[in-house]
């Protein structure tokens, strides 16, 4: 704060006087000082030089007793010119303490906290200079419970919006934090997840391994098969020639038998004949009687003979006719197990190719697996680390959060601790805060010209 | 053609009288062995302008012409093929084409009504006679008699 120097000028005329004083006493001072200077360098001289011992005693006792001459002169002169002013600085004091009195009435309000209150200026120099003092430091308590008074609403109203944001700014850290605590839970279990996919992957390129090897040997096993499927069809080719050879020789067997039923019939006719040619020319015939018998029974025979046989020739027939069917759908179904076999076989084939492919892959996708399963722990442990950090922000911002509570109810204590001084109702001064020297020098010059002017 | 056991059982003895069974048009008929000479299968028969259809003209057998009358056709019911019945000499000279022949038969002779069924051609030389053989009742026919009938003398077809 700044003083203007009237404090220091009422104390030079309180001292004016005194000095004087001190100019009267200095002169017979300094002669004794001189005096006491030579007695000693004479004193000196006499120790040092034996024959000078009577000359110096005599200048010894010279030297005293104008010392002691001028000491008695001094101390009269003094005594003069402290009575002198102690008579005139009663006379003054007298009159500065009336003022000082009434100035002190005037300034009664002061005491409590009434910053209204102007010290008029009386015609007492000193009561005068401590009257503009008083004043001066009035307008200085003035200025500076306004800004008390600013700075605590500004600090008020400037930390209710960060304290707002800081609110939503922990809520969102603690959304934050949920988030990226279930994002490591996640984490984790997509850690365990792939290391269960590891084994499972690892077992199904076992699988697929096996599977290779299986279908290779079907594959060989189908071979051997299409082996025996193609003799299988040889001798159903074999047998169908047979077959074929054995009903064209049915088919002349059944031409003899007809040839033997006509015999046969003939025979049968001849025997009637006969028997007629018996009974109506020859009755009696015993020999001719027993050849008809013999004929007939003959032609009795060759009629079930060649009956037996053309029965079974038709069998044979349609035994041949059936094997033959039998034969053509074996060749059929032989055909089709053989289409059936290449397809099986060229199946086969695919799957061997497929399962080693699929291993290969497999393997693959294992090792994969694994180097996802180190990313996804080294996430996992990020995230944590993550996590730690907006714990440690959540704290922070909890802490800037109780800081800014307590520069609030500072600056409400900053507020109620001046709220007592009551301020003239003066403009406002400047709203923004002076954020470097030079323009707090400048604010200040210009509020003190406001209260120069108000003075 | 014939039933091998019955015609064995018909050669079996020679005291009872045997029959020829036959049939013509689907019509079970017997007659005595005495009135047949022969039994031919193919007899190749030559055609005789302006006669009758069920005369089938004239064949050769033994060496002898021989007139063949077409029984079936004379029924109303033709048949290609069949046989032919030719008759004792003593009986006449005619030939008769049948159907079917079953052979001989020594059945005993049954006597039954007439069928109503039989056709009025066969009223000439059918009665009461008849022989049963496997369920069927073959009648007796008289081939002389049905031979000398007014209806199969003429033979001239006038038409």
């Amino acid at each position: 704060m700044k003083r203007n120097g009237d404090m220091p000028a009422v104390a030079g005329q309180i001292n004016q006087s005194n000095d004087k004083k001190s100019a009267a006493l200095k002169t017979p001072g300094v002669w004794i000082a001189g005096l006491m200077v030579a007695q000693l360098a004479l004193m000196v001289c006499s120790w040092a030089v034996p024959s000078l011992h009577m000359a110096a005693a005599m200048i010894s006792f010279i030297v005293c007793a104008a010392g002691l001459v001028s000491l008695r002169w001094l101390m009269s002169t003094a005594q003069r010119s402290v009575a002198d002013s102690t008579a005139s600085l009663a006379e003054r004091s007298a009159s500065e303490a009336q003022a000082v009195r009434r100035l002190a009435d005037e300034l009664e309000p002061l005491l409590k906290g009434d910053l209204r209150v102007r010290a008029s200026i009386p015609e007492q120099d000193l009561a005068a200079r401590v009257a503009r003092t008083v004043n001066h430091t009035v307008t200085e308590l003035r200025w500076l419970v306004g800004r008390f008074q600013e700075f605590g609403s500004r600090i008020d109203s400037s930390v209710e919006l960060p304290r707002t944001e800081l609110r939503e700014l922990q809520n969102e850290y603690r959304g934050q934090a949920a988030e990226i605590h279930e994002s490591a839970n996640a984490l984790a279990a997509m850690t365990s997840a792939m290391s269960s996919l590891s084994a499972a992957t690892r077992h199904a390129s076992g699988q697929a391994q096996q599977a290779a090897r299986e279908a290779n040997l079907a594959a060989r096993f189908m071979s051997g098969n299409k082996g025996r499927l193609a003799r299988t069809r040889e001798e159903a080719g074999n047998a169908k020639r047979i077959v074929q050879r054995l009903s064209r020789t049915a088919t002349s067997a059944n031409i003899l038998v007809g040839s033997i039923a006509e015999v046969a019939r003939r025979a049968d006719l001849l025997a009637l004949n006969s028997t007629l040619q018996v009974t109506t020319k020859a009755a009696g015939n015993v020999e001719l009687s027993r050849l008809s018998e013999e004929v007939s029974e003959l032609a009795v025979r060759l009629g079930t003979t060649s009956s037996d046989m053309a029965h079974l020739i038709g069998t044979i027939q349609q035994d041949a006719v059936d094997t033959m069917a039998a034969i053509q759908q074996t060749n059929r179904d032989v055909s089709t197990g053989f289409d059936q076999l290449d397809q099986l076989s060229s199946t086969l084939k695919s799957v061997t190719r497929s399962s080693t492919d699929l291993h290969a892959l497999v393997d693959q996708m294992a090792e994969k697996t694994l180097l996802q399963t180190g990313v996804v722990k080294r996430v996992y442990s990020r995230m944590v680390s993550i996590n730690d950090l907006s714990d440690s922000y959540t704290s922070g911002a909890r802490a800037w959060s109780n800081s800014l509570d307590e520069l609030q109810t500072l600056a409400r204590e900053l507020r109620s601790s001046v709220a007592d001084f009551q301020l003239p109702s003066v403009p406002k001064p400047v709203r923004a805060i002076e954020t470097s020297p030079a323009v707090s020098s400048q604010h200040r010059s210009q509020n003190n010209s406001a209260l120069t002017d108000e003075r | 053609m014939t039933d091998p056991v019955e015609r064995a059982g018909a050669n079996s003895g020679m005291t009872s009288p045997s029959f020829l069974l036959f049939e013509v048009a689907g019509i079970p008929l017997a007659t005595p062995a005495a009135q047949v000479d022969h039994v031919h299968d193919t007899l190749l028969t030559e055609p005789v302008e302006g006669t009758l259809p069920w005369f089938s003209g004239l064949a050769v057998a033994d060496g002898k012409l021989l007139p063949i009358t077409d029984l079936g056709e004379l029924l109303g019911k033709p048949v290609a093929g069949g046989y032919t019945l030719q008759l004792n000499r003593d009986f006449g000279v005619a030939g008769i084409r049948v159907e079917k022949v079953m052979g001989l038969s020594k059945q005993p002779v049954t006597r039954s009504a007439p069928a109503d069924a039989l056709p009025d051609v066969l009223a000439a030389g059918v009665d009461d006679r008849c022989i049963a053989f496997r369920g069927r009742i073959h009648y007796l026919l008289d081939l002389q008699a049905l031979l000398q009938s007014p209806q199969l003398l003429g033979i001239a077809d006038e038409a």
